[in-house]
Formats: C-alpha cells, structure tokens, sequence
C-alpha cells in the first residue's frame, strides 16, 4: 500500500537526484527491510561478556552462527515457535555422539565463510568455546553441558571439531544453541587483542567478528543496522535484506510506530498499550505463551520467617491466584497453580497444587508460632514494573489479610541486582527465561547453589542429592520419574510460588509473517518475510 | 583596541576561574554516584547462572575493587590527558560518546530556542503595547497553558496528534530517516552537515525530526520568556524618551523594536541565558520522548546502568556548557547596551 508518506519521500528522493546530481549510495528500500523497535540500548555487540543483554543477544544472533539450533513448528496463530525436541543443523553439517556418549564429533559446513572471506575452520570453533569457557559469564552455561576446561575441546581437522566430557550429559549438544556459543573468528579477533585483553573483547564489542546470516552495517547504542550476508549457507537465505534495531524509549510510541508502518516490529508492550493496539486492529498484537519462562514470587528460604517451611506455605496459600491470572497478567500465557495430584513427570515450569485458601494460610502461620503475622518487605525491579506494580499491590492485600505486612521496595536494576547477589532480600517478584528449558537445568539453576538465579536462596540436601544421582543420560522413564520427584519437592517447599508461565508480548505489521519464538524470547529476523 | 583587549582579557579570567569549579564539580560527582545505591558489578554480571565470583571478577574488571582515593586519582589523570574515562557497558571513551552526542542536543536546544523567541519577543512586545487587554490576556493565557504543561506530556500529545492521527510528522525517533544516506559527519549537526554536502533528502528529512521535539522544548519556554519581554517593554514604554519618540511622530517600528525593544532586552538575553542552559540539562525527558541521541538520554541510561564515568563526564561538560553561556550573555549585555561596561 502506497501512503502519502511515500509519495513524498520518492519525490524528495527524485527532486534530490535531479539537485545533487550522483554520489548517493542507493540505502535499501523500506520494502526490503525489517526495523525492530525496542526499548534496551545496545551497548556491546559481544554476545559473552560486561555489557551484553537482551540487545546484544538478539543482534549477535545475526551477526554470529552457533553450531546447532532447533527446528520450528507452526502455531494456530500463523507465528512459529521452537522445538526443544528437535535439534537441526547450523554451523555444523552434523554431529555424531560416541556409543559411550561421552565424545561428540560435529563436522563443520565446508563451504561456510566468515564476513570477511575467510573459511570456517574448526579452530574457530574451538577458539570460540575456549573463549566462552574463560568468561565467567558464559563458562557457567557452558559447565551445565558438561565444558568445563580448554582440554575437552579438539580441532581434528579443518572441519571437524570435537568435544569430551567427562560423564554423559543432556545438555552438551543443545549448549551449542545458546548465544554464549557463538563462533567468532578468531583470525581476525586475535589481531585485535591486547596485553590486557586476551580475548579481544574490548575491540568485539564494538566490532563484528562473525559469519551469521548478517552483517553489520553500522551501530550505535541506539540503533543497529545490518545488511544480508549473501553467501550465508548455514541456513535457509532470509527474506530481508536489511535489519534496522532501533531504540525507542517510549513504549507508546513504540506501538504507533508499527501501527504506522514505520516499524515492524515492536516490544516490550506494556498490557493497557496491548490492549488499545488490538482494539483498533491496525496492527497485529501477539501474546505467544512461553514455554521456558516463570513468573513467581520468591522468598529467601535461609533467613527467618521464611526458612520455616509453614511459613512459606501458607504465603502460597495466601496468594489470590486467580485474580492475579486474570486482572494482572490478562489471562496470557498459563497458570501455575491449583494442579490436581502429583506434579507431571519431565516437564518444569509446572503448577503447584496451591491454591488460594486463607484460613489455611493463617493456620500453617499459628502453627509456625506467627499467629500474630509480621512485617516484610517485597522488592522488585522498575524495569518490569508494567506488571509487577499491580501484582505487588494484590500481593500486599492478600498477606495484609492473613496478617502479613508488606512494605513494597520498587528498585533500580542495579539496586536490586545488588541485594539479590547480597542474598538479603525478603520478598521478591521477578521473572526468568531458561535458555536449556529441561527440568533439571531449572532444579540446578533456580534452586541450588550460589548463582543470582538462586532467587529462593533455597538449599536442600535432599534436592542437591536427586540431582547428583541423575544420570546425564538417564533413559526418558528414569528421566520422568525423578524429574516428577523433584517437581514434587520444590513444589511444596516453595522456595519460589510459581504463578504463571508468561507470554512473549509485542505488536507485528499485518505485512509480516514467519516471525518464531525462539528460546531466547527475542526477535530474529532471519525467519521474517513481507507478504 | 583597548575595548577589545578588554573583552579578552575579561574573558580568560573566566575561563581561568571556571577551573576550580570544575575540579570541584569533578570530584563532588566522583564521590556522589560512588555513594548512590546499586552495585555495578552484580549489574553487569550478566550471566543466568552468576555467582559472588563472577561478580568480584566483573569489579576487578572494571577496576572498582582498587580504593576509591586510587580511582579517584586515575580519573583525575585521565582528565589532564583530556580523556573523560571509559564507559563501562561500552568500553568507549567518554569524550568520543558525549562528542558524537552533544551536537544533537546542542541542534535540538538551538532550533528550539530559535522557535521559542520567534514567538515569545514579537508575542511579547504586542502584549507590553496592549497590556490590559483582551489581547495581552489570551497571550497570557496560552504562554501560562504551555508552561504548565511537563515536557513528556506536551511531547506524547503532540506525537499523538501530528504523527499518529495527522501523519503529518515524520516517525517520532532519531534525527534523519535511516533510509535516506546520512550526509558525511563534517559538525555534527545534521542541519548544517547535510546543508553543507548539498544533501536536500537528508535536510529536510533532519529538519522535519527536529520539528517536533523542538516545539514541545519550545512551548515550555515561550511564557518566562514572553513574560520578561512583556514586563520589561512595559517599564521602557511608559520612559520619557518613548513618548518624546511617539510625539515627533516615528513609525512604529523605530517607536517600539529600534528604541524600545533593545532597551528592554537587557533583562530577556539575562532570561534567554538561563532558560538555554536550563534547556541544554533539561532536554533529558525530551529526548527520551522522541528517542533523541543526545547527551541527556546517554547521561540517564548511565546513570540507571551505574555507569560512572558518563555520568561525570556529562557533568562535568555540562558545567563547562553553563560557564561558556554565562560569559557569552555578560559580553551580549554590554554589546547590547552601551551603558554596560564590563567590570
């Protein structure tokens, strides 16, 4: 469809040939381009490392290949999604996995080219994971896949990388999906290290070093411009020749952007905005439920009136469930709460059997000798205040009921990330995303050790025993039957009350389709064509 | 000569004064987004799985495990090199970011000033000649609805009705269309820049940006500035030496621009000096509205993502910004009006 704004532009675009003569590159049109709105700045562009996040880790997955992905399956919306069941080729061509599972052999595509000409090689590869494996950051993923050290890594020959592991594991392919297993190349990275830099990461923050389906163009924090790779193999040749990232602060604006046509796509749509776009239809406002994500509220299960366990219940008790699906979250994505029976085997995030029953609450609290109720604080972060501000107010009235007084802390991300690594919180609301979404990455991640994802501060004996007798290639029945176990026990602990599994929510052109919910949750644009 | 040397002379001491006050500027914002709450290395520690090493590994990075005498003084050093420091998140030097930066703010602010006394000096005098009046009353009026208005509310208001209901505005965000060739970065301002390549695509697509933002930073200053041209004309007119005009019969131009307005601008440039360097720190939200890279937004997200050294270096550039526009209004004041010597 043509607009008035387009007439204009072609004019002013005539009119400027007929003036300044030649000497202007021809920018790509607006028809083959994908322009992303989103509120995050862009401050790095490598994926591993201080100042990568959401941003860096959409952009780097187009200006990098990982060796393996997943494949995609279509949803009754005309959207796609990923299937962790199914691993599919990038990078590498295939893989073999020795009998004893131990050694994983993945033969590089031959003919797969960095941006800058040169071939892939597997010393790349390994490079690139060596890399991985000597930023904190990443090195922790990469432990859950079983790489811990430099001498598990092996370039056989030119195309031909190999991985040992010390014990069969589960994870050690599908670690090879996640943005921290990017490959670089290391050629060119290696020209720019520096004494006090080894692995060049000052100079790939600013600079691509990469071969993915993309190449950058130009970049500032707030706005990222990427042009197609045109000799790119590792994948099916994306539609659009041109993707522009484009910080946009102001979420309504974000919105009437797409709505007017000037963007694509938009995220991070506050719910009253959502709401009002889909009221008026000219764009499409999608709500693609995720399945790798929770919403919950945690309580530091090690400091007092928490560490007592009837405690923590009957705060799950408390919890006005329902209210919460519907008038918080808009009834998007799925519930967490009121499961009927034992938890389902081989699947996390999953509802509790709690349900919403204060005179319950108020008797596991006489029982925990806090008849009586106490004071609290709840904290979370601003920037997820679009629904955290209403949902720490229900929580504040329900525990108000039972006697429980709830100061509510709303923090700067810095401020809260500091006491959530100083393990002094209370009360807290959050949300996390899984990038390896298997129920004992969960039960490893969210409720052991001393990592920030540790949001319960929960540590039991019982738990930590499970998951070390688990073993990384337990037959699928095994696999079920302890995983239902274990959803068992931090189901009624609580450490964590479950209260949704969310939804990824953002408005889309009508003009677009292939858009696919990646593990990440953010958009790639690989997968992207104009109808 | 001796006017001139004069002039320079007043103008060092300025510039030599102003370096006490920056280093204290320095210093004081060192140490107060020091004591600001929020915690650098947890922030940065990005990984899903980061624990207490990895964010001590983070802050030895980033050098804020050294004590804070030690930072203090490597960032004093890195100043006499005329380097600003490093950002954190970005791992650029400050001087770069704020260079690529303040020319946006400073095309921004000029423009809107620009726009704001084209309508507040004439709107200003018609209210002083019909003061009393129904006139000066709805002048008044809109001057007081526009300054009662905060900045992100004029802004979204006018987002809403010129680009998403008209279409008559461009897309809200950045300063030239990404789909136009952006002309060679020769100032910084895009005006200018693409004037200066004979860019016309790139001129217009600039200018068109810059409208709206520049209007809602306008709107917000036309009534101080109105008001003090109003006020002013109104002591100048009722003087002897306008009614001895009007008497011997001049034409209104001479009456009330050449005689009585430039004797009642003393107190408006002294406004116009304020409100511009007001304007240049108060542009944050305006930015942030209109996703504007200028210095006021960078100064934010740094702030939010305890990224000290941005922080700083915008204060600090702020402080010289303040100095140089004081100085310049001191030296208008005396090209304006004779009878103001400098000393």
């Amino acid at each position: 469809m043509r607009t008035r704004r387009d007439f204009c532009r072609d004019l002013l675009a005539t009119s400027a040939l007929a003036i300044g003569g030649a000497g202007y590159a021809s920018a790509q049109g607006r028809e083959s381009t994908v322009r992303i709105a989103w509120p995050y700045d862009t401050a790095s562009l490598d994926p591993i490392g201080i100042g990568a996040q959401r941003s860096t880790w959409s952009v780097s997955l187009h200006l990098y290949d990982r060796l393996v992905t997943y494949a995609a399956v279509a949803r009754p919306d005309g959207t796609r999604q990923y299937d962790p069941a199914e691993l599919r080729p990038e990078l590498a061509q295939r893989w073999e996995i020795s009998p004893d599972s131990k050694t994983i052999t993945f033969h590089l595509r031959p003919d797969a080219k960095f941006h800058d000409g040169s071939p892939v090689t597997a010393e790349d590869v390994r490079w690139s994971i060596e890399r991985a494996l000597n930023v904190k950051a990443a090195a922790g993923v990469m432990a859950v896949g079983g790489l811990k050290s430099a001498d598990q890594l092996k370039a056989i020959d030119a195309n031909t990388f190999q991985i040992v592991l010390p014990a069969p594991n589960r994870f050690a392919v599908p670690v090879f999906t996640i943005p921290f297993a990017a490959i670089f190349n290391s050629k060119l990275a290696k020209q720019n290290v520096t004494a006090q830099d080894s692995w060049a990461s000052e100079w790939l923050k600013r600079n691509a070093a990469g071969g993915g389906a993309y190449k950058l163009e130009s970049f500032r924090n707030d706005q990222v411009l990427l042009s197609r790779n045109e000799s790119w193999v590792c994948g099916e040749k994306p539609a659009m020749q041109q993707v522009i990232f484009q910080t946009v602060p102001e979420s309504a604006t974000r919105g009437a952007l797409v709505e007017r046509g000037a963007a694509d796509i938009a995220v991070e749509i506050p719910p009253n905005d959502f709401a009002a776009i889909q009221d008026r239809g000219q764009a499409r406002a999608l709500a693609i439920p995720m399945p790798n994500q929770m919403d919950f509220m945690a309580m530091n299960s090690q400091a007092a009136p928490f560490n007592d366990v009837r405690v923590r219940q009957a705060i799950a008790y408390a919890l006005p469930y329902q209210q919460i699906f519907q008038s918080v979250f808009r009834g998007r994505g799925a519930p967490l709460f009121g499961a009927k029976g034992d938890p389902q085997p081989a699947i996390f995030p999953q509802p509790s059997a709690f349900n919403t029953d204060p005179d319950r609450a108020q008797a596991l609290l006489k029982e925990a000798g806090q008849a009586a109720g106490f004071e609290t604080s709840l904290i979370y972060s601003i920037g997820k205040a679009a629904y955290f501000d209403p949902l720490s107010l229900a929580v504040r009235d329900a525990l108000g009921k039972v006697g429980i007084r709830v100061n509510i802390d709303r923090l700067p991300g810095a401020q809260f990330d500091e006491r959530v690594a100083a393990r002094n919180t209370q009360l807290l609301l959050d949300n996390r995303v899984a990038w390896l979404s298997l129920p004992d990455y969960w039960f490893t991640a969210f409720y052991t050790g001393t990592s920030t994802s540790n949001l319960g501060n929960f540590n039991d004996a019982k738990l930590n025993q499970m998951l070390k007798d688990l073993p990384g290639d337990a037959p699928s029945d095994v696999y079920g039957e302890r995983t239902r176990e274990m959803s068992k026990l931090v189901l009624t602990e609580v450490p964590m009350i479950p209260l949704r599994r969310g939804a990824v929510e953002f408005v889309m052109s009508k003009e677009l389709s292939g858009y696919t919910y990646w593990f990440h949750g953010l958009p790639d644009a690989r997968d992207l064509k104009r109808a | 000569m001796t006017r001139n040397f004069e002039i320079w002379r007043f103008i060092l001491r300025r510039l030599l004064g102003v370096l006490p006050l920056l280093i204290g500027v320095g210093i004081f914002t060192f140490i107060l987004v020091r004591v600001l709450p929020g915690d650098p290395a947890a922030y940065y520690a990005t990984g899903p799985l980061a624990t207490q090493e990895e964010i001590e590994q983070v802050r030895s990075t980033l050098g804020l495990d050294r004590p804070m005498v030690e930072q203090l003084a490597r960032y004093f050093k890195d100043i006499a090199a005329g380097d600003l420091g490093h950002s954190l998140v970005t791992g650029q030097l400050v001087s770069r970011d704020l260079r690529e930066r303040f020319p946006a703010s400073f095309e921004l602010t000029f423009v809107a000033m620009l726009l704001a006394l084209s309508f507040s000096i004439p709107l200003g005098i018609v209210a002083a000649i019909r003061s009393g009046s129904w006139t000066d009353h709805v002048i008044r009026f809109i001057g007081t609805l526009g300054v009662s208005m905060p900045a992100f509310v004029a802004g979204i208001v006018l987002i809403f009705i010129f680009y998403f209901k008209l279409g008559l505005a461009p897309e809200p965000i950045d300063r030239i269309d990404p789909f136009v060739l952006k002309p060679p970065r020769v100032t910084g301002l895009m005006l200018v820049d693409s004037a200066m390549a004979a860019n016309l695509p790139a001129f217009l697509s600039a200018l068109t940006r810059l409208f709206l933002p520049a209007l809602t930073m306008a709107v917000i200053v036309i009534a101080p500035l109105m008001r003090m041209t109003r006020a002013s004309m109104i002591a100048v007119l009722a003087s002897d030496f306008i009614r001895t005009a009007r008497a011997t019969g001049m034409g209104w131009w001479t009456v009330y621009v050449r005689y009585g307005l430039r004797n009642a601008l003393l107190p408006v440039l002294t406004t116009i000096g304020f409100v511009v360097s007001y304007q240049l720190g108060a542009n944050v939200v305006v930015e942030k509205v209109f996703a504007w890279p200028g210095v006021g937004s960078y100064a934010l997200n740094s702030l939010l993502a305890t990224d000290y050294a941005p922080v700083q270096g915008y204060v600090l550039l702020m402080a010289c910004v303040y100095v140089v526009i004081n100085t310049s209004v001191d030296i208008l004041h005396a090209l304006v009006d004779p009878r103001v010597r400098i000393e």
